[in-house]
């Protein structure tokens, strides 16, 4: 008889450990799936965002997601790392800069990520804060196809400061070092080598890239069909 | 009597206030911060409407909006309309700056302290026509016309008006005798109109034909060298010139 109970007793322990474990690993399944999920539509999510506004998708905010985002229908949840009881302030899968974060203890959130990462060949480097991980995701080949745009338009604001600042009476040199200050040194591509043999420090690919923007900023001036920037270009045409 | 009324409304009055500082955007769930995000979007929408009426009202009229309220007919709603759509503890009312060619920076304090919204007030991503500078939102003009109608108001700090007034600057308009509101833009050595260097359709700017003066001892004269390159110039006598990029050069 007391055989008996303790064969039940085992028995059903043994079902409640083994469906409380499998409960468990069907969840960190979910979890991962989720977080892969997420990482899809947050990086669909910016490659709409970077085509839409000539952005680079890496300087896109979490912000920027939420107002692109539809109102209600829960889509909050695709910024969750756990989206059964999170919320945005202590359950966030992206912090405000939308860079991912998961606990360094969540091996298999970490793995979800990590594959998708690899699957869709992004350049990642990683910080540690505590026992959080920061994912800083590089421009894919995908992205790169907008940096040349992303050049263009920093000339174009460029070109408007340089008129605010001649109408301001700033002298040419403090013009040249804001020209200088605006250069978009990460999103020009070219590696500004007169030879492919040659070889620059890091100095050199500055000041190369420095020029290389001066002279696009010439270019727009010249192929312009307006008086204001005739007269940046006659002010400015020995300094670009 | 009287002063316990009094000492209600001040309590009531100062907890108004107590709550409206109280708020942080920064502790607000998804659907609060999105909502916040929206009317943010919402007032830059406002701003870029804007900056594209200021384009529509100079190309219609040769000058600079003084105020707001004379783009309230481009823009087809008055500035109290458009006020009453922003969220007052968020966003400052309009001011525009005509002459300057800005709006004033909107965010209240309570709305500024919260860091990403300010940079995404500031940042450029939902702006095509706008941009800050100096604590200012600054208007962008798109067309060529436009562009070019600012720069010559801008060098003479006058807006163009008829050259038939004596108090229009060396540049100004003139309606065709022939047509019906078509106006050329007249560009005169000085404001006493003595001599004429050029005149134009505006819309003829960007590639011509531009009149121009038949003295070539005038060519250097700023208002030639601000010329677009490649646009085709005809002379006083009929000759054909084009302007390069360090000279106007006469095609044979």
């Amino acid at each position: 008889m007391i055989g008996n109970i303790w064969v039940s007793s085992a028995i059903v322990i043994t079902l409640v450990f083994t469906a409380s474990v499998s409960y468990k690993a069907y969840e960190d399944i979910q979890n991962a799936k989720n977080i892969q999920q997420s990482f899809e539509l947050i990086t669909e999510i910016k490659e709409l965002i970077s085509k839409q506004y000539n952005k680079d998708p890496s300087q896109i905010t979490r912000d920027e997601i939420i107002a692109f985002l539809p109102k209600g229908k829960n889509w909050e949840k695709i910024l969750l790392s756990n989206r059964r009881s999170g919320n945005i302030h202590n359950d966030s899968l992206l912090n405000e800069n939308a860079e991912f974060i998961i606990d360094e203890n969540e091996k298999i959130k970490l793995l979800a990520l990590k594959a998708k990462l690899k699957e869709y060949g992004m350049q990642t480097s990683t910080t540690q804060n505590g026992t959080e991980i920061n994912f800083q995701i590089g421009m894919t080949n995908k992205n790169s196809l907008h940096e040349d745009e992303i050049v263009q338009n920093r000339v174009e604001k460029t070109i408007e400061l340089i008129s605010l600042a001649m109408q301001n009476s700033n002298s040419k040199s403090s013009i040249v070092e804001m020209i200088e200050n605006n250069t978009p040194y990460s999103v020009i591509y070219q590696d500004m080598k007169n030879l492919d043999s040659e070889s620059l420090t890091q100095s050199q690919l500055k000041e190369r890239k420095e020029a290389y923007f001066k002279n696009r900023i010439k270019q727009k001036l010249l192929s312009s069909k307006n008086s204001r920037d005739m007269k940046i270009y006659n002010e400015l045409k020995d300094e670009l | 009597m009287i002063k316990i009324y009094m000492f209600i409304s001040i309590f009531i009055c100062s907890s108004l206030v107590a709550n409206t500082n109280e708020v942080d955007t920064r502790t607000f769930d998804f659907e609060q911060r999105q909502e916040v995000l929206q009317e943010l979007k919402n007032v830059i929408q406002q701003e870029e409407s804007i900056a594209k009426a200021y384009e529509v009202y100079l190309l219609e009229n040769y000058k600079r909006p003084a105020s707001f309220t004379d783009l309230s007919s481009v823009l087809g709603i008055s500035l109290n309309s458009m006020i009453l759509e922003n969220n007052s503890d968020y966003f400052k009312n309009i001011v525009l700056d005509g002459a300057k060619k800005s709006i004033n920076y909107r965010l209240t304090s309570l709305i500024e302290k919260d860091t990403f919204l300010k940079n995404m007030y500031e940042s450029d991503t939902f702006r095509k026509k706008t941009f800050i500078y100096n604590n200012k939102i600054q208007i962008i003009l798109e067309s060529n016309l436009a562009k070019n109608i600012y720069n010559l108001i801008n060098t003479q700090n006058k807006n163009l008006i008829s050259c038939d007034n004596p108090l229009s600057g060396k540049y100004c308009i003139k309606k065709d005798l022939t047509g019906v509101n078509k106006d050329h833009i007249y560009i005169y050595e000085t404001s006493l109109k003595n001599r004429l260097l050029m005149y134009y359709y505006p819309k003829n700017y960007e590639k011509g034909p531009i009149v121009i003066i038949d003295d070539i001892s005038f060519y250097d004269n700023i208002e030639f060298k601000e010329l677009p390159l490649g646009v085709v110039l005809y002379d006083f006598e009929g000759e054909k010139y084009l302007k390069t990029k360090s000279t106007i050069r006469k095609v044979k």
